[in-house]
Formats: C-alpha cells, sequence, structure tokens
C-alpha cells in the first residue's frame, strides 16, 4: 500500500508543481504589465541576493554577525544585496515605466515563455545539455570522464576492433546468392522497362520490330533467370550452409553448364546491347513500368541485404537491422493496406495485424520464442521446429546454432517487423484512402489495369507517406535492444549497438558507453536532418 | 460464370480474375501469420511446466483437460525466489502514471504557445524542439544517470570556483528518476502530435476570444484543452504503451523498484525454478496495455496519424 500512496503524492505533487509553476509565470507576467515598479523590484532583488552569495561565498567582502538556524555567517550581505538590487530595480524601471505600446510589447515578450518555456526547460535540460555531455564524454580519459585530457581511444576502439566493425568480408558480397538473385532482378528489370517503352512510345513498324527484339532478349533474360535460380535452388539444396559462389558455382558448373554458357552469352550480349543504344540516344527507358520498378526495387532491396548479411560486426549489424525491418515492414504494410482495401472483415484483421504494437517487445520475445523454440531430443515445442520436423527436415537453433549465424539476426529482426508492419499498414492505408477517387478512375477509364493504377496513380500520390514511414521506422529501429536483450543478448554476433551501449553503461564505462550513443547518433543524424528539412517547408 | 467458360477466357483475363480474388485469402494468411505466435502464449501460460517442455503448444488441444490456473497462482504469490507480479505492478504504475500525466500537461501549453502566440524564433525553436524526436535516448542517459546520483556541478575553469547547479536531491534508483526522464523523452513527440491538433483549429474562435478581452491562460484553459481532447486522448494513449511497455529506461535508472518488464526480463535471463512463471507473467504484463488498445484503438490510431500523415 505504501507504494500506492507514494504514487499518488507523487502524481498529485507534480502535478501540483507543474500548475502552480505555470500560474505563478502566468501572474508574474500579468504583474509585470499592472505593477512595474513591483515587478522591476523583484527581479532586482532576486539578482542582488544572488549577486550578493556570490560575493559572500568567495569571501570578497567581510563576513558579517552569525545567527543560528538557517542563517549562517554572512547572511547580512546577501540581504543588502537584495536590497540594492530591488533599489536598483525599481529606479531602472523608473525610466521605462510602460505606457499602452510598451505594455503590448512586454505582453509578446514575456508571454509566449510562460507557455513553451517547460517544455523547453524539460527537453534542453533532459535531452539538449546531456546530449552535449554525452558526446564530451566520449572523448574523455578513464571510464569515468573524470581524468584530464582528451583521447579519440573510445571510437578506434569501435572502429578497429573487429566485433564493431570489420570489412574484411566484402569480397563475398559479390559472391553471395542474394547479390546473383538482384543481379538477375535487374537485369530482367532492364528488359521490362525497355519493353514497357517501347509499347507506349514506338510507331508500328517500331512496335513490331520492338516486339521481335524483345522476345529475342525476354528468351535470354529467362535464361539468367533460370540459370540463376536452378543454381541456388541446387546450392540450397546440397550445401544449404554455404553462400560462396566458389561453391555455388561448383555446384551449377558440375550440372548446368549450358545454362551457365547461355546466361553468360545473354547477360553480355544485353548489357553490350543497351550501352549501344544508350551511347546513340534512341534508347527509350520506362523505368515506372510495374514490372521494372518493381524488380528495380526488389534487386536493390537484395544487393543490400545481401551485403550487410555478409559485413560483420555490431555497427553493419545495426544498420541492417535498419534497412531489414524498414523496408520489410513498409512492403508488407503496403501490401496489406491494399488488400485491405477491397478485402471483407477488414477491420478485424486490420485490428489482429496492429494488435502487436501493443506488446512490449520484450513480451514479444518470449511469444516468439514459442515459434522458433528447439529442443535437442524429443518433440520438438517450436512451432517452426515442428514444421521443419514434419517435413522432413533436421530442427535447427534459430537463434542458438552457430550454423545459422548470421541469419540468426533475421529471424529476431523478423519479431520486429511482426510488431511495427501494423504500424506502417495503418498509416499507408490512411493514405490510400485520401488519394482522390477521381485519379484512380481516370486511370481505369484509360485502360490502366489494377497494378498499373496502384503503381502509377496510387503510389506517386502517397510517396511523401510512404518516406514518413520510412524514416520513422529507421529511427526506431536504429535504437533496437529490448528485443536482442531478451532473446540473445547479443551472442552469436546478433549484438546491436544499443546493447553494447547498454552493457558498457553497466559495467560503468561511461566513456565508451557514450562512444557508442554518438554512433547511433550518427547513423540518425542524416534521418534528422532530413526531417527538419521537411518541418522547415512545411511551416512556410 | 462456369468453369468451362473460364477456361476459355484469354490468359490476360484468367490471371486479372485471379488477381482480383488474391486480396482475401492473401490477408488472412498473413493475419492467421501475425495471430499465431500471441495465441500460443495464451494456450502456453495455462500448461503445466512438464507440458511445456515436452511438447507444443497445439497438441493442448487433445486434452485440454490438463490446462490449469496455477501458473497465474504462482504469478501472483510472495516466495523467496519470485516476489509476487502485484508488486512489480504498482512499480509499473508508479512510473506509468505521472509519465503519463505530467507530458501531456507540459506539452499542452507549448503546443499552444507554438501555434498560437506569435513570437520571434517561434518556428526556428519549433523545429529544434520537435526534431528531438529522432534523437536515440541512449544520448542522454549517462548524464541524466550521473545526474540523479551525484546532482550536477559546474567548475569555471581557471578560477576554480565550483558551483553545485542541481543539488542531490535523491531521485536516484526511484520511480521519480524513470518518469521524469521519461517526460524529457516524450515531449518532443507530444507537443507535436498536439501542435498539429491544436494548429488546425478555426482562427476565428481566437480572433473572437481576444477581441472580448480574454487573456492566453483563460484561452487556453477554457477553448483550447476542451477542443483538444481527442488530441490528447490520443497522446495519452500513445504515452501510455510506450512507458508501460518500456524496458530500457527502466533498467537503466533503476536497480530495485523495478516494473513488469525488467522482472520478466530476469526471469527469461534464468533458465532455473522460475522457469515456467515467464508465460503466465509475460501474459499479464500484456493484458493491461492490450485491453487499452483494444478500447480505445481509435484514439491510438489518430495519434499515428497525426503524427506522421502531413500535408
Amino acid at each position: 500500500m505504501g507504494q500506492v500512496v507514494t504514487m499518488l503524492v507523487s502524481v498529485a505533487g507534480a502535478l501540483a508543481v507543474t500548475a502552480v509553476l505555470f500560474i505563478g509565470a502566468d501572474r508574474t507576467v500579468d504583474s509585470a504589465l499592472d505593477r512595474w515598479p513591483a515587478f522591476m523590484a523583484s527581479i532586482g532583488g532576486v539578482l542582488g541576493l544572488i549577486v550578493g552569495a556570490v560575493l559572500q561565498h568567495n569571501g570578497w567582502v567581510p563576513q558579517g554577525p552569525a545567527i543560528a538556524g538557517p542563517f549562517s555567517e554572512g547572511w547580512l550581505t546577501i540581504v543588502i544585496g537584495g536590497l540594492i538590487g530591488a533599489a536598483l530595480g525599481i529606479a531602472a524601471g523608473r525610466g521605462l515605466i510602460p505606457e499602452l505600446e510598451r505594455r503590448i510589447r512586454l505582453e509578446a515578450r514575456l508571454r509566449p515563455w510562460v507557455f513553451v518555456g517547460p517544455a523547453l526547460l524539460f527537453v534542453i535540460g533532459g535531452l539538449v545539455i546531456p546530449g552535449f555531455r554525452t558526446m564530451w564524454l566520449s572523448f574523455k580519459n578513464g571510464s569515468r570522464g573524470r581524468e584530464p585530457g582528451f583521447t579519440i581511444q573510445h571510437y578506434e576502439e569501435i572502429f578497429t576492433n573487429r566485433t564493431y566493425f570489420s570489412i574484411d568480408g566484402w569480397i563475398s558480397i559479390f559472391t553471395s546468392r542474394l547479390f546473383i538473385i538482384a543481379l538477375a532482378a535487374a537485369a530482367v528489370a532492364v528488359v521490362a522497362a525497355w519493353a514497357s517503352a517501347s509499347r507506349i512510345v514506338g510507331g508500328p513498324l517500331r512496335v513490331k520490330l520492338a516486339r521481335h527484339t524483345m522476345k529475342v532478349l525476354g528468351i535470354m533474360a529467362a535464361a539468367i533467370g533460370i540459370a540463376a535460380l536452378a543454381g541456388f535452388v541446387e546450392s540450397l539444396v546440397r550445401e544449404p550452409n554455404r553462400s560462396e559462389i566458389v561453391d555455388v558455382l561448383t555446384i551449377v558448373v558440375s550440372s548446368r553448364i549450358t545454362l551457365i554458357v547461355v546466361a553468360a552469352v545473354a547477360a553480355i550480349l544485353v548489357v553490350a546491347w543497351i550501352l549501344a543504344r544508350l551511347r546513340r540516344g534512341d534508347l527509350e527507358m520506362d523505368w515506372g513500368s510495374p514490372t521494372s520498378s518493381m524488380l528495380l526495387v526488389l534487386a536493390i532491396g537484395f544487393g543490400i541485404f545481401g551485403a550487410l548479411s555478409t559485413l560483420q560486426g555490431v555497427v553493419w549489424n545495426n544498420i541492417w537491422w535498419v534497412v531489414t525491418v524498414a523496408g520489410l515492414s513498409t512492403v508488407l504494410g503496403l501490401l496489406l493496406a491494399i488488400l485491405a482495401e477491397r478485402a471483407r472483415g477488414e477491420r478485424v484483421a486490420k485490428t489482429l495485424i496492429f494488435m502487436p504494437m501493443a506488446i512490449s517487445m520484450v513480451g514479444a520475445a518470449v511469444i516468439w520464442d514459442f515459434i522458433y523454440e528447439v529442443q535437442p531430443t524429443g518433440n520438438q515445442t517450436g512451432l517452426f521446429n515442428a514444421i521443419l520436423q514434419g517435413i522432413g527436415f533436421q530442427p535447427r537453433g534459430f537463434f542458438i546454432n552457430s550454423s545459422m549465424i548470421p541469419w540468426n539476426n533475421f529471424w529476431i529482426m523478423f519479431i520486429m517487423v511482426w510488431i511495427q508492419t501494423g504500424f506502417a499498414m495503418v498509416v499507408l492505408s490512411a493514405a490510400i484512402r485520401a488519394v482522390p477517387e477521381e485519379l484512380t478512375e481516370a486511370a481505369r477509364v484509360d485502360g490502366a489495369n489494377e497494378i498499373q493504377v496502384f503503381w502509377r496513380v496510387i503510389v506517386p500520390q502517397i510517396r511523401p507517406t510512404i518516406i514518413v514511414v520510412v524514416t520513422t521506422l529507421m529511427v526506431i529501429v536504429t535504437k533496437v535492444f529490448d528485443l536482442v536483450k531478451a532473446t540473445t543478448n547479443g551472442a552469436n554476433r546478433t549484438n546491436v549497438l544499443a546493447n553494447e551501449m547498454f552493457d558498457q553503461l553497466r559495467d560503468r564505462n561511461f566513456t565508451s558507453s557514450s562512444a557508442f550513443a554518438v554512433v547511433l547518433l550518427a547513423l540518425v543524424l542524416p534521418v534528422m536532418i532530413y526531417n527538419i528539412r521537411r518541418l522547415q517547408s512545411e511551416l512556410k | 460464370m462456369s468453369p468451362a467458360d473460364t477456361a476459355l477466357m484469354p490468359t490476360g483475363q484468367r490471371i486479372r480474375r485471379l488477381a482480383a480474388t488474391t486480396p482475401s485469402w492473401v490477408m488472412w494468411l498473413i493475419v492467421v501469420v501475425w495471430t499465431v505466435p500471441t495465441f500460443g502464449l495464451f494456450i502456453s501460460s495455462f500448461r503445466k511446466v512438464p507440458d511445456i517442455n515436452s511438447s507444443g503448444w497445439w497438441t493442448s488441444w487433445n486434452d485440454l483437460d490438463n490446462l490449469t490456473l496455477q501458473n497465474y497462482r504462482d504469478v501472483f504469490r510472495d516466495s523467496a525466489a519470485q516476489p509476487s507480479m502485484w508488486e512489480f505492478a504498482l512499480n509499473s504504475l508508479a512510473i506509468v502514471v505521472p509519465a503519463t500525466i505530467i507530458p501531456i500537461a507540459i506539452a499542452a501549453f507549448a503546443a499552444y504557445g507554438f501555434a498560437w502566440i506569435e513570437f520571434r524564433g517561434r518556428n526556428w525553436l519549433f523545429i529544434a524542439l520537435v526534431s528531438m524526436i529522432a534523437l536515440p535516448n541512449q544520448m542522454a542517459f549517462v548524464p541524466l544517470l550521473q545526474l540523479f546520483n551525484n546532482g550536477a556541478r559546474l567548475t569555471i575553469p581557471g578560477v576554480d570556483w565550483t558551483f553545485v547547479l542541481v543539488p542531490d536531491v535523491g531521485v536516484a534508483n526511484t520511480a521519480a528518476a524513470v518518469w521524469i526522464t521519461h517526460t524529457a523523452f516524450g515531449l518532443p513527440l507530444a507537443v507535436l502530435l498536439l501542435h498539429n491538433f491544436v494548429s488546425q483549429l478555426p482562427r476565428e474562435v481566437f480572433e473572437a476570444a481576444r477581441i472580448d478581452g480574454a487573456s492566453h491562460f483563460t484561452i487556453f484553459w477554457r477553448l483550447v484543452v476542451p477542443l483538444a481532447r481527442p488530441a490528447l486522448a490520443a497522446f495519452a494513449v500513445f504515452q501510455f504503451l510506450w512507458t508501460w511497455n518500456d524496458y530500457l529506461i527502466a533498467a537503466v535508472f533503476l536497480t530495485d523498484n523495478e516494473p513488469m518488464t525488467v522482472a520478466l526480463v530476469n526471469l527469461v535471463g534464468e533458465r532455473g525454478s522460475n522457469f515456467q512463471l515467464r508465460f503466465a507473467s509475460a501474459f499479464v504484463i500484456m493484458v493491461v496495455p492490450l485491453i487499452v488498445f483494444f478500447s480505445l484503438q481509435r484514439h491510438f490510431v489518430r495519434g499515428l496519424l497525426a503524427g506522421s500523415v502531413k500535408g
């Protein structure tokens, strides 16, 4: 019960203090307008008290007689200081007793601060000053930052220690499966963009020619795609845990050599042909066509995802988190927003998808334990492993098996996607609703199919909202902490910056903890600057 | 349309028909995937410990009689190993209630000030304040921890004067330290949400009140607070969920009197005797936000939209 009382008292107290300060400030401004001399006298008095205290504290004036109790030696100096200050305040105020015009000016100068002052004080005291102090601490010697002198050793540690940051494996980015898929998608996207353009702008003869060339190119592109896919599938089956192209290629070459040759020739031809046409300047490309732009997005996504899954270290891991969760949640949210538009039971579905937003990340980690859990023997108690076992695969420890690295990260990220998709869906679905009906109807009348309407009308209309969703998610995901803490606590190369920062803080390594916080800030800085720009243009 | 007609349709048309029927089942598939995990936890929290460790929760359909309330009884029972969840729930409340009410009050003043009082540097200050939304909270942890533990002193170099800026008032390790931090961190978003709403109120209302001689204080109290009630509710739901679910700030600033999230992480960390408690505990922690969420979903959505959809 004691806690309840304490809580009620603290709430009531805090509210009372807030109210008294706010109303007090408001009345002070009123008194400045109505009783100018008294106002000036009190301002001068307070300043005088401070000056008196400082003088007395440093022993620059003779000590007065001591009185017992709260009045220690030197109280006289402080009181005299206050009196002189009050007198000076009245004297200064006499020169400018407010007339009507001055009253108005005074009101405009003081009143705003009564309203915005409390918020500014909290934010300056709780965020701005601590922020600068964190930056300062991150350059200090010693773990508490008390020793003199400055150093960059904490940053050096972050960017030279391989657990935090490493670019050693960068060459295998280009040989990873994901990169091959990205390349294939990009190639098909190029062809699709060209084909779409020739369909739109070409005359009859050109259309015929275009169709003809398109068939050849289509076959070539299909060859690339099939070769890549076949190699990928085969390598998956044979060597599930290898991602090096050397391995993939040995498997592919030994059995699918013809396809590889076809794909290589096709790729070279396509690239050479595009380059030649581009140089001549008569190549029309329609990058906005649904197929090509979707494939391009896919290619870029896979490329970045592949690169980040290859690079090692806490910093890269954090960036991988940001890209994956922000990207996947937005895409899934957009998909759901469109699907829900026309489906029955839309409200129920949306609520259920949105529900994880209300669950704490710690709770989410416990929930997903029932999905990812692995048992060394006997019945599997995790749903995924039970399914895997059911269809004849080996169960795997999604977080703990070293063979899962780096994909154990992905399975934690997916929990975050589970939480955040609802947010993306709700916001994007509101934006889609706001697209004027006339625009989509006009497009349909002009013969656009649903995919085209979506891609060429709705997406451009809701682009600002998509950007807001992505940037908001990026800010949230950069700081990810609870999930990693409650699932793996950073083991098996799943650590992220916020978790490392927290552990350093727990170990009382305040300076290196600060350095990790500053790296986090550096990661969100682009978003912060972008947000400031956007606000500036909105307020104009 | 009969199957024969469908077969006669040109390919393009058939694909389009497929696309038209896709939405429902794809969406419901995702809905099921999204709901199953929570449901699994719910079922598991009623299962006996040996069952949890030996078979999947989906198998308990076969013997519903084996379900028990024992886990929940254990969660709310005081024991040497683990205090009752009530205690942690009260700790949570001691943080959440002030951390929800106080930022709303302060942000409402500021939102009115920024929206309807003209002063120099208004836009600039507003942008600076709101841009703090993206500032990682981690940037403030170390200094705030030092502030709560030791107060703040400023030493002027050269003359070597040391001023006590903030005395050590003993908030370290109390709920106050946590809700003060939550207030500072929550204010930028609160000001943005309320400002977006308050600035949309019709200008005539304020002009008429000013002409009638109402002071800013009266306008704020009599007009803005009642009119902005939906926005205030939206932010309240927001901040409530955020502070109730928070683990990080509580873990940084508290070593005892922890809220429920910290208790749960401690349960998850240990694989010992209290292992079974975490499922029921996790569900207990979720119940309050889920009730708030389902009953006030409208406000929550409005808050989300006010914060992100603009222009």
